[in-house]
């Protein structure tokens, strides 16, 4: 294994609202490689945003990161420091979000937003270097440099945003369901693009989606969260080859194959159905194989086939 | 911007403005029209029923409502807004004298009360949940609960009959001085503009304490507002990516948001033009301020009908233009809606 | 782990039990959602509502009284001094307490009651009828309504009756125009739809399914209106134009201790005018503590 660029270890993010504390993420861990597109998987609401957020320091108020490390480069921070974190990993990390006409400040022509980073970062040829990344990113300066996000398509929305991302010259994008306010079609060409970048830049990506069969078709490694809990975690073959949790199963029961037709298992019961006040592990109330030690305690980590999977299933072989 | 549709916008909201006035004025008559006075009696007191009734048939008292409402307007349409009993001049000589009196109260007041409202709506919204929210909570609270004219009472009994700190409170200069020549209207500013120092700086002494209550009034609705929508800007996607981005803090509430609130920050402008002309009919009340205010607050306790009508007319059509000022200043805040009206 | 043999079934439905609360702490996370504000403002109205209700009983002197002491200040037998009629500003606060109350009480609700009716037939029916009725409440809105206030109380006659007639005909609008708002919003969801499929007839569904959910608004508008009420009430009769002297009210008491500021007698503006204060300081109290636990969209962000 290469040496990773971010390490996030033993993440938990409470939400204090009402005056009620509520356990939203639980040990979540998470490595990505330099240069590597990484898929992080899950249901809505099952914490991926948050912990992302979290994680370079973007919490939102109301949440209180309660415990966990970030490692980033060399550099090592604790997540619950989202003050020192966020000063030191915007240099190295970008966002990409969901919704890209709501990313770009209705107020200022696109051209001026991407200047206005770059202009952090460089003090010689903004122009010349704002032309670059319009063309890098696949637009025309000269048609769209004016133009306010309210004029332009949700398609050129994300490509302005990207490349305010990119004039950072990031190590690390994380883009959060970037194609899901897209159209089916255009979705497909922006992580053709996304992947050819991170290519060409050796840049990381973490692709936040819901969409298993997506992930796929692009990333490497893969980790998969169910309702704040990390359930399985790995290289992308073995996990989609043989998927161990019951969960993973689910979810790959449940997508569509064209090349060998099957009826679709759909997964029943919401994310958030259990509780989450127990150190239990949250996806029994929805588990074919669900029994009594599951709400005992969280699954414990097991390692195999260049994996890791949370699921007490699989506790049992390795004790016995 | 392209000017032609955004003129022809402003063309367009200044007919609707104008049909508002008109019910305004139908109103504001009316309301006159139904004081408990008459305008014969009270100007001639010692005349026989013959001789009265002579002169409401000259002054065509006796004509239909709608008749009298249409002369009315045409003589306000000619600039005579009638005569008033109780000052013995015409309304509009009276009120070139009291409206600049009112206006410079009015600015001062919404100057403090916008300088202070907004650093603390932003302070607090950035600050959302914290303790500095809270005591700019209280703060807010109790600025919005203190009645003016009893603050007015406070301060004058505090600051001027205990620590003489004030001068007395008797209008817009001490007996000392002499009012500065006119300019703009405003005692401070054609005192600095002519040179006199020491005129200045009594007018600016007098101005203070009035000019703090009637503030103090503003303050409430804008950290409201201001708090309410920089919150909802705070939490754009847009601020949270510049942050991502590394943009500074600073330049992102200052700039990125407060552009973002500004939309509806302005769009309290014009009630809080409306609350401050009711603010300044207490405040002039209490400082003996020779303004709109007072004004009208002797004409309506003495009846005296032609100014009750031409001031409540005034403080309609202010309010009417204070909102026309905000729907077209929309533009210049949001491209948005810049491109809307150009369609 | 330490849990009960019950929790080890998979049916986890105590395992989701919040830690315990004693008594008072769920009285007030619950009730006040752990704001201080919102409790100190309930205590103050309370205190001032049992003094205005009970004010008759509360009296240490015949308010209306005229003696020889005048200007006296404060002490044991005149807890806030006496006025220029030597009568007790005492008596004279609390029983003006109580006439500002019911005044701006029965005004706000009668605004209330008509501006309701007013939003609901305007949002529910729409149209021409609807566009008609918010131009005008544009046109009322547009207006001094301080200086309106005054003309019509004085045309009206100067009495306690014409005051809350002028309160209830000036917050009108602000009622029409909130539930109104309401009910555009309300009245295109599921459950109306449901409840007209089942053949509610139309008056029912503005009775019986609109109304009551316009009433979180009508609370929080409510309260924060009643402040600004009782303010206007005095404010009104401080410029003269309100309940008329020898009735005590609280604005006139502090306009008539102004003449006497002079001769050093502060109780009698200061000591009324700061009763005043509180008593719209704890309907603003509660008016916010209202916002914030009934409105969705407050307590979310």
């Amino acid at each position: 294994m290469t040496e990773s660029l971010l390490t996030i270890t033993d993440l938990s993010i409470d939400s204090l609202r009402d005056g009620t504390r509520r356990r939203i993420v639980e040990g979540f861990n998470l490595s990505v490689r330099a240069g590597e597109i990484y898929g992080l998987v899950g249901e809505s609401g099952s914490g991926k945003s948050i912990s992302m957020m979290a994680s370079v320091g973007l919490a939102a108020q109301g949440l209180d990161v309660r415990s966990g490390t970030v490692n980033f480069g060399t550099r090592r921070f604790a997540a619950s420091d989202q003050k020192s974190l966020r000063g030191n990993l915007s240099h190295g990390v970008s966002l990409l979000f969901q919704n890209a006409k709501g990313a770009l400040n209705p107020f200022i022509t696109v051209g001026k937003q991407v200047e206005r980073v770059l202009r952090r970062r460089r003090r010689s040829d903004i122009q010349g270097e704002l032309k670059e990344l319009f063309r890098v990113v696949g637009l025309n300066y000269a048609d769209l440099g004016r133009k306010y996000p309210h004029q332009v398509s949700g398609g050129q929305a994300q490509r302005v945003a990207m490349a305010c991302a990119l004039a950072t010259e990031p190590a690390l994008l994380i883009a959060d369901e970037p194609t899901t306010a897209l159209d089916v079609t255009t979705e497909r060409e922006m992580l053709r693009f996304l992947a050819s970048i991170c290519r060409q830049r050796n840049m990381a990506v973490v692709l936040i989606a819901h969409n298993l069969s997506l992930v796929s078709e692009y990333c490497s490694s893969l980790s998969i969260l169910h309702a704040g809990q990390v359930v399985e975690t790995g290289n992308l073959a073995p996990i989609f080859a043989e998927p161990l949790h019951p969960y993973t199963q689910g979810l790959i029961a449940a997508v569509p194959d064209v090349d060998s037709p099957r009826e679709l298992v759909p997964l029943i019961g919401s994310v958030w159905g259990g509780s989450s006040e127990l150190d239990r592990c949250r996806f029994s109330h929805r588990c074919p194989h669900a029994m009594p030690r599951c709400e005992r305690r969280i699954p414990p980590a097991v390692k195999r086939d260049g994996r890791e999977v949370h699921c007490v299933l699989y506790e049992q072989e390795v004790s016995a | 911007m392209r000017l032609p549709p955004f003129f022809s916008y402003i063309m367009r909201r200044i007919a609707i403005s104008l049909v508002v006035l008109l019910g305004v004025s139908a109103i504001a008559f009316f309301m006159a029209y139904l004081l408990p006075s008459d305008p014969v009696t009270s100007r001639y007191p010692d005349i026989t029923v013959e001789q009265r009734e002579e002169m409401r048939r000259q002054m065509g008292l006796d004509q239909p409502l709608v008749v009298q409402y249409a002369r009315y307007m045409e003589s306000v349409f000619r600039g005579d807004f009638g005569q008033s009993f109780g000052t013995g001049n015409s309304v509009g000589e009276d009120l070139a004298r009291r409206v600049p009196a009112t206006l410079e109260l009015a600015t001062f007041g919404i100057l403090f009360g916008v300088l202070v409202g907004l650093p603390l709506g932003i302070v607090a919204a950035v600050r959302r949940g914290r303790l500095s929210d809270h005591i700019i909570r209280i703060f807010n609270l109790m600025a919005q609960s203190i009645p003016a004219f009893w603050l007015g009472v406070v301060l004058i009994f505090f600051l001027y009959f205990q620590l003489r700190l004030v001068p007395s409170p008797i209008g817009r200069l001490s007996m000392m001085h002499t009012a500065p020549p006119g300019i703009t209207g405003f005692f401070t500013i054609d005192a600095v503009l002519t040179g006199h120092w020491d005129t200045a700086l009594a007018a600016l002494r007098q101005l203070m304490l009035p000019a703090f209550v009637l503030g103090l009034g503003v303050i409430s609705p804008i950290v409201r507002i201001t708090r309410s929508a920089m919150g909802e800007a705070l939490g754009e996607d847009y601020i949270t990516f510049g942050r991502a981005l590394g943009l500074r803090q600073r330049q992102l509430v200052l700039g990125d948001a407060f552009r973002g609130a500004l939309v509806p920050i302005v769009t309290t402008f014009g009630f809080i033009v409306g609350n401050v002309f009711a603010g300044a009919a207490v405040v002039e009340t209490v400082f003996a301020w020779p303004g709109l205010g007072r004004y009208a607050v002797t004409a309506i306790t003495t009846s005296d009908m032609a100014p009750v009508s031409t001031c409540i007319l005034l403080i309609a059509s202010s309010v009417a233009i204070a909102n026309l000022v905000v729907d077209v200043s929309y533009a210049l805040i949001d491209p948005r809606i810049r491109h809307e009206y150009a369609r | 782990m330490n849990m009960q043999d019950s929790a080890l079934l998979p049916a986890p439905a105590t395992s989701g039990a919040p830690p315990r609360r004693s008594m008072w702490n769920r009285f007030y996370f619950g009730l006040f959602g752990g704001d201080f504000l919102g409790l100190i403002g309930m205590a103050l109205l309370a205190v001032l509502v049992f003094v205005a209700a009970f004010g008759p009983l509360l009296v240490t002197h015949d308010p209306l009284l005229t003696t020889p002491d005048t200007l006296l200040p404060p002490s044991a037998e005149h807890w806030l001094g006496t006025d220029h009629f030597g009568r007790d500003v005492f008596s004279r606060t609390v029983t003006s307490l109580r006439i500002d109350f019911i005044v701006a009480g029965a005004g706000v609700s009668g605004a209330i009651l008509i501006g309701s009716i007013i939003g609901l037939v305007c949002g529910y029916i729409g149209g021409w009828f609807d566009d008609l009725v918010m131009r005008l409440v544009d046109i009322i809105q547009s207006f001094p309504l301080l200086l309106v206030a005054m003309v019509l109380v004085l045309v009206m006659g100067p009495s306690v009756e014409s005051i809350v007639v002028v309160t209830v005909l000036i917050n009108i609008p602000i009622y029409a125009r909130v539930i109104r708002g309401e009910t555009l919003r309300k009245k295109n969801l599921e459950y109306i739809d449901a409840a007209r499929c089942s053949g509610a007839s139309e008056m029912s569904i503005v009775f019986r399914h609109l109304m009551p959910n316009t009433l979180s608004p009508i609370v929080v508008h409510g309260s924060l209106n009643l402040a600004a009420a009782v303010g206007n009430v005095a404010v009104l009769s401080f410029l003269g134009i309100g309940i008329r002297p020898p009735t005590p009210d609280l604005g006139v008491m502090v306009a008539e201790g102004t003449n006497y500021l002079v001769q050093g007698a502060w109780w009698m503006s200061i000591c009324p005018g700061l009763v005043l204060a509180t008593t719209i300081f704890s309907l603003n109290l509660m008016g916010d503590w209202l916002e914030g636990r009934l409105d969705p969209r407050r307590s979310a962000a």
